[in-house]
């Protein structure tokens, strides 16, 4: 597979300026690659994906923080693919990112006294089934619900919304025109 | 603002290239008008449908900010399309007609509005826009469809989750008939048939369906009418005496401002965009919006209450192929809206739509509350053996269910919609009851636990509603502003009821309507 099939095949997306070349990576590459975001710091990263592959096994690996940076570049454009677009949210959307991510940040150290990127998995998927029931006391953010609800929706089309998704469901993807890219 | 540039007037101006609009432009542009739409959203060819549900979002509402309230929101930017189109580039061509009694709820009901018109006068609309389009369907096995000519075209065919689901509704003494399609069933002239891939909802690149991309705009086209993308309309322009449109103002994407003259405008905007320019169009003369003379402009919004029914079969379902609007349908609880005292309205079964894992109607939101290693098993599970079928329920149309201007204001530093929606009890016990049927049904169909998830809103009507006097509707039966002839509203947004189907056919058909009317009676209107 030349080089340029394959990261058609893998969702290419980023586009990274290194020593004046223009490197192009898929979501997945990039993540591997713990490529730097225009949208978040390395902690808010580093919390984002743990929290979204404790919704979607695998989003992290498929490069969800990535994916959610890069559309956050085209916030409120016609072009921008997020499912938010479509859930009664006003663009901009990261404020609202940012603001349930904050919300969950501090509901992490206050209920574990832990960052959430080092709650272990059983903390994890109590603190995400809290999370999806607004039974996290002192919750400060959009509804906790809500944000699970978005977020879980990104997670979800990074891993299974895509031809490798599909294929790792056994679903034929039989596509009219095959996406140029994932998204 | 920039400066104004004036533009040479046309015959007609239509605002909005959806499938109102458009037909609209074919019709007077083949009768030899001079004919211009304006489209706010971007340029989309059949390329640009990719077979994505991520890269089908592209093709939803992204202009103009809308603010929603009312215990239940009409979901507007799910329900509308943005660029070449609108949302019939990609709606799933699910075209059944309304019923006789749809049209008389308020005599027959006490409940509603009464349409100036009944169904024996669009019948014929609907015969011809039928013939010319091509429809496919069983007109006979549809034992609740009201009078009309059979399908140009056979059904499409019935797959696995259809037959496993069709189980449970004959288990119940209930009916199934294939759903009436506006995609074809066998080629027709340059457009192929469907190939069941399941893909509606990122639109149809063969032609399939009847988007408009390959019927109206393109006949329109055809015979001369210009099409302008990311040309956002301002507002109308009238005469000093108020009683005609001259035009309107509208803005393109560098932010220019145009005034183009017109000697009839068609407002096709979708409903609450166009009640939104009414608003914005006030004058001397129409101090409180365009349309507003009796304070009714915006009044009686509507969408269906929709609730769907899930559940996992021992059967392999196949659920991503099939068509998104479903393969089945079933209108058995359409003929009596009184059904009981308790609740009010039809509704009808839509079943076995296609499912791709991802997004708002994927397999995996049906689990919302799923996540984690539980998510995996079931996604695993279910994208073999799911099913799922979709109802919807009559709305009412309630006065204070409106569309007005908000105090908030655009990027073009206009008031942005605000939309207030609510649902009557009778039909929110209505989709109560229509869920546990649902239910049921599932269970006689063997599914394991069937599930449903929260009612949304399915599809925008009213707003402009039309009606046999100024004093109690925005427009006349053919669209036409009781106050300023030459205007047309087209679009949904004339419906004085719901209905419990889809709109897109009657939207079509009372676009044939009008445009016909305005033929007509053109010396008068230019």
């Amino acid at each position: 597979m030349k080089r340029r099939q394959f990261l058609q095949a893998s969702a290419l997306v980023v586009s990274v300026n290194v020593a004046g070349s223009l490197l192009e990576l898929s979501c997945a590459q990039a993540a591997s690659l713990k490529l730097p975001y225009h949208h978040f710091d390395k902690d808010q990263a580093h919390d984002l994906a743990h929290l979204a592959d404790g919704l979607v096994p695998g989003a992290a690996q498929q490069g969800v923080v990535h994916f959610l940076d890069q559309q956050l570049q085209r916030d409120g454009d016609h072009d921008c693919l997020l499912m938010i677009r479509y859930l009664g949210v006003a663009p901009p959307f990261k404020s609202f990112y940012l603001a349930g991510l904050k919300a969950a940040q501090k509901s992490a150290q206050t209920h574990f006294n832990k960052a959430l990127a080092e709650l272990n998995k059983k903390e994890r998927s109590e603190f995400i089934g809290k999370m999806a029931s607004d039974a996290l006391d002192g919750w400060q953010g959009p509804p906790a619900s809500f944000f699970y609800f978005v977020l879980r929706a990104d997670a979800v089309d990074v891993t299974y919304g895509t031809e490798q998704g599909f294929a790792e469901l056994s679903v034929p993807y039989m596509a009219h025109i095959k996406p140029k890219t994932s998204w | 603002m920039s400066t104004v540039i004036q533009r040479d007037e046309v015959d007609v101006l239509v605002v909005g290239s959806g499938a109102a609009g458009s037909l609209y432009a074919a019709v007077t542009a083949k009768a030899g008008k001079q004919v211009m739409i304006l489209e706010a959203g971007p340029e989309r060819t059949l390329a640009d449908l990719q077979s994505s549900q991520i890269w089908a979002r592209q093709l939803k509402w992204a202009g103009s900010p809308v603010e929603e309230s009312g215990n239940h929101k009409i979901g507007h930017n799910f329900n509308s399309g943005f660029g070449t189109g609108g949302s019939a580039i990609h709606h799933y061509g699910v075209w059944p007609r309304l019923h006789a009694n749809d049209f008389n709820t308020q005599s027959e009901y006490g409940t509603g509005l009464d349409w100036p018109i009944n169904y024996a006068d669009l019948q014929p609309f609907y015969d011809r826009v039928q013939a010319h389009i091509g429809l496919s369907g069983d007109a006979n096995a549809e034992r609740w469809r009201p009078k009309g000519d059979a399908y140009p075209m056979p059904p499409l065919p019935i797959f696995s989750q259809g037959r496993v689901i069709a189980k449970g509704f004959q288990a119940k003494g209930m009916h199934t008939a294939p759903i009436p399609y506006a995609v074809n069933s066998l080629p027709r002239g340059e457009r192929q048939s469907c190939i069941f891939d399941g893909w509606c909802d990122a639109g149809c690149p063969n032609g399939a369906l009847a988007n408009p991309l390959v019927t109206s705009l393109a006949e329109a086209k055809q015979h001369g009418a210009t099409l302008f993308h990311e040309c956002t309309v301002r507002r109308l322009l009238l005469n000093p005496q108020g009683d005609k449109a001259i035009g309107v103002e509208y803005q393109n994407a560098a932010g220019e401002v145009f005034v183009q003259k017109a000697k009839v405008v068609v407002l096709a905007a979708f409903t609450v965009q166009t009640a939104r320019l009414l608003w914005l169009s006030e004058h001397e003369k129409h101090p409180r919006g365009l349309g507003n003379n009796h304070d009714l402009l915006g009044r009686y919004l509507m969408t269906h209450p929709a609730h769907t029914i899930w559940g996992l079969f021992q059967e392999e379902t196949q659920p991503h192929m099939g068509l998104s609007g479903g393969q089945l349908m079933c209108q058995d609880a359409y003929a009596n809206k009184r059904a009981s005292d308790e609740r009010y309205g039809s509704y009808q079964w839509l079943i076995a739509n296609a499912s791709k894992p991802n997004d708002l109607l994927g397999i995996a939101t049906s689990r919302a509350d799923l996540f984690g290693e539980k998510l995996k098993t079931f996604m695993q599970e279910a994208t073999q053996h799911f099913g799922t079928m979709v109802g919807i329920c009559d709305d009412i149309p309630l006065a204070k269910n409106r569309i007005t201007l908000s105090q908030t204001k655009d990027s073009s530093n206009l008031p942005i919609a605000k939309t207030h929606h609510d649902l009557d009890p009778r039909v929110a016990r209505l989709t109560d009851h229509m869920v546990q049927e649902g239910l049921e049904i599932f269970k006689a169909a063997g599914a394991k636990e069937p599930w449903t998830g929260p009612r949304a809103g399915m599809h925008i009507m009213g707003g402009t509603v039309m009606g046999d006097s100024a004093k109690n509707s925005v427009c006349n039966p053919y669209g036409q502003l009781h106050d300023v002839a030459n205007v047309f509203v087209a679009g949904p947004s004339l419906f004085p009821s719901s209905g419990a189907v889809n709109p897109t056919f009657t939207v079509t058909a009372l676009s044939l309507m009008g445009a016909e009317h305005m033929l007509k009676h053109w010396s008068q209107l230019s």
